[in-house]
C-alpha cells in the first residue's frame, strides 16, 4: 500500500497564505529547489483541491515555469494529478483526472494501487478532509522565518485534536525548517 | 544591552493554550524540563501579563511539595529567584519578587535594557501583542509540540506588518518537541 503525505510551506505564525492567496513571503533558494526536485521525484500522483489545483495550473505549464524552474515543471507537467471539485466542470492540465464524490473511496483505491507515494501540495480545505477520514500517512510542513500576521490557517478546519509523532527535522541555510510528522495511532 | 526573548511552548498550529485554556497537551519530560532549567538560569527579569503572571504563580508553592521531582523543584526554585514585572491595569498586588507595572510599557522596557543584567524572558500572548507592536522583541522561541491542538489561544496575534526573522537554532528533543529559536531580521525590514 503507498502512502499519502502532505506538503506545505508555512509562516512561523501558523498560515498557509496570507490575505488575497498571497504566497510572496514563499522563502525559496537552490536548496529548496533541489529538495523540491527530489521530493516530486518520489510522487505517484498529485492530488489536489479546487483553489490550489486552479492555482498550479495557471503557472506550471506556462513558459515562465519553464524557464525558472524547468525540471519540477516537467514533473508536475507530467505527473498523474487529481482534482476533488463539485463546481469545477473540467480539468484541463495535463494528466489530470477530476473527481467530484466519494472521495475516500477514491483515495483508498489509489492507495491500494502500486506506484510511488500520493502527494498533497496546498489544498487545506481537502486536506482537513482527509486528515478526518484519517487518510494522510504524513504531514511535511515547511516553516518559513517569516511573521505575516493575517491570513489562512493552515489546519483551519482542524477542531479536534490530533496526535501527531515527530519523524525528523531538517534545517535549511536560509532559515527554513522541515518538520515530518506521522498520526500518532496509539 | 539585553534582550527580550518571547517564547512558548506551542502547538504545530501555533496556540499556547486550548480552547478552554487547556495545557494538557504539553510535554515536559525530564530531558526538556532540565533544558528549560538551563535557559531560564540566563534569565534576569520575568515579564508578564496579568494572565500569565497568574498561571505561572503555581511556581510559588510547588517546591514544598516533597514528592516532586528535583528537575521540578530546581525549576519552581529558579523561578522563584527572578524578579519578575507583571504589566496589569486591572490587578491591585503581586506576589514575592514581583513588581506591578501599569503604563508606558515602552520608556519601562526600554530603560530595563540598558540597564546592566541578564536577558528578559516575556509570558503571554497579549503582552507579546504590545510588545510586538513596539518592536520590543529581540528573540523569538517556540517550542513546538507534535499535536495539531485546533483552536485557543494563538501565540503571535494578528499583526499589520510582516516580520522578517532569521533562524539561530532548531533543537529537536526525544519527546518530539522541537524548538525553533528566530532573531529579528531587522536589517530587512521595510
Amino acid at each position: 500500500m503507498r502512502n499519502l503525505f502532505a506538503f506545505n510551506m508555512v509562516t512561523l505564525d501558523g498560515f498557509f497564505e496570507g490575505p488575497n492567496h498571497d504566497i510572496s513571503w514563499h522563502n525559496v533558494d537552490d536548496e529548496f529547489n533541489q529538495f523540491a526536485i527530489e521530493q516530486t521525484s518520489t510522487v505517484g500522483a498529485i492530488l489536489f483541491g479546487r483553489a490550489t489545483y486552479e492555482g498550479m495550473a495557471s503557472y506550471w505549464p506556462t513558459p515562465a515555469a519553464q524557464s525558472d524552474d524547468p525540471i519540477v515543471a516537467n514533473l508536475m507537467n507530467t505527473l498523474p494529478k487529481v482534482v476533488f471539485s463539485r463546481t469545477l466542470q473540467k480539468a484541463e492540465w495535463n494528466n489530470t483526472r477530476l473527481i467530484k464524490d466519494n472521495v475516500a473511496e477514491e483515495i483508498l483505491k489509489m492507495k491500494q494501487e502500486p506506484g510511488n507515494d500520493l502527494a498533497v501540495f496546498g489544498s487545506a480545505n481537502l486536506l482537513s478532509s482527509l486528515m478526518q477520514m484519517n487518510l494522510v500517512d504524513e504531514h511535511r510542513v515547511l516553516v518559513n522565518p517569516v511573521l505575516i500576521g493575517s491570513g489562512t490557517p493552515l489546519f483551519r478546519s482542524i477542531k479536534q485534536r490530533v496526535n501527531l509523532k515527530l519523524v525528523k527535522a531538517r534545517t535549511f541555510k536560509s532559515g527554513n525548517v522541515l518538520l515530518y510528522y506521522q498520526p500518532d495511532k496509539k | 544591552m539585553r534582550k527580550v526573548i518571547y517564547s512558548m511552548f506551542v502547538s504545530l498550529d501555533g496556540f499556547i493554550a486550548g480552547p478552554n485554556k487547556e495545557l494538557d497537551w504539553h510535554i515536559i519530560d525530564e530531558e526538556l524540563h532540565r533544558f528549560v532549567n538551563d535557559q531560564e538560569r540566563a534569565i534576569g527579569t520575568y515579564l508578564y501579563g496579568r494572565r500569565m503572571y497568574e498561571v505561572m504563580s503555581y511556581w510559588q508553592t510547588v517546591d514544598t511539595n516533597p514528592s516532586s521531582p528535583a528537575h521540578v523543584i530546581e525549576y519552581a526554585r529558579i523561578w522563584q529567584s527572578i524578579p519578575k514585572i507583571v504589566f496589569s491595569k486591572t490587578l491591585k498586588q503581586v506576589g514575592p519578587n514581583a513588581k506591578l507595572v501599569e503604563d508606558n510599557i515602552a520608556e519601562e522596557i526600554a530603560k530595563l535594557k540598558e540597564q546592566p543584567g541578564k536577558d528578559m524572558a516575556l509570558g503571554g500572548a497579549g503582552i507579546a501583542l504590545t510588545f510586538m507592536r513596539l518592536g520590543l522583541i529581540d528573540e523569538y522561541g517556540l517550542y513546538v509540540h507534535p499535536v495539531i491542538v485546533g483552536d485557543g489561544t494563538p501565540m503571535f496575534p494578528s499583526l499589520d506588518d510582516k516580520i522578517n526573522l532569521r533562524l539561530m537554532e532548531a533543537r529537536t528533543f526525544s519527546s518530539g518537541v522541537v524548538l525553533l529559536r528566530y532573531q529579528p531580521d531587522r536589517k530587512e525590514a521595510k
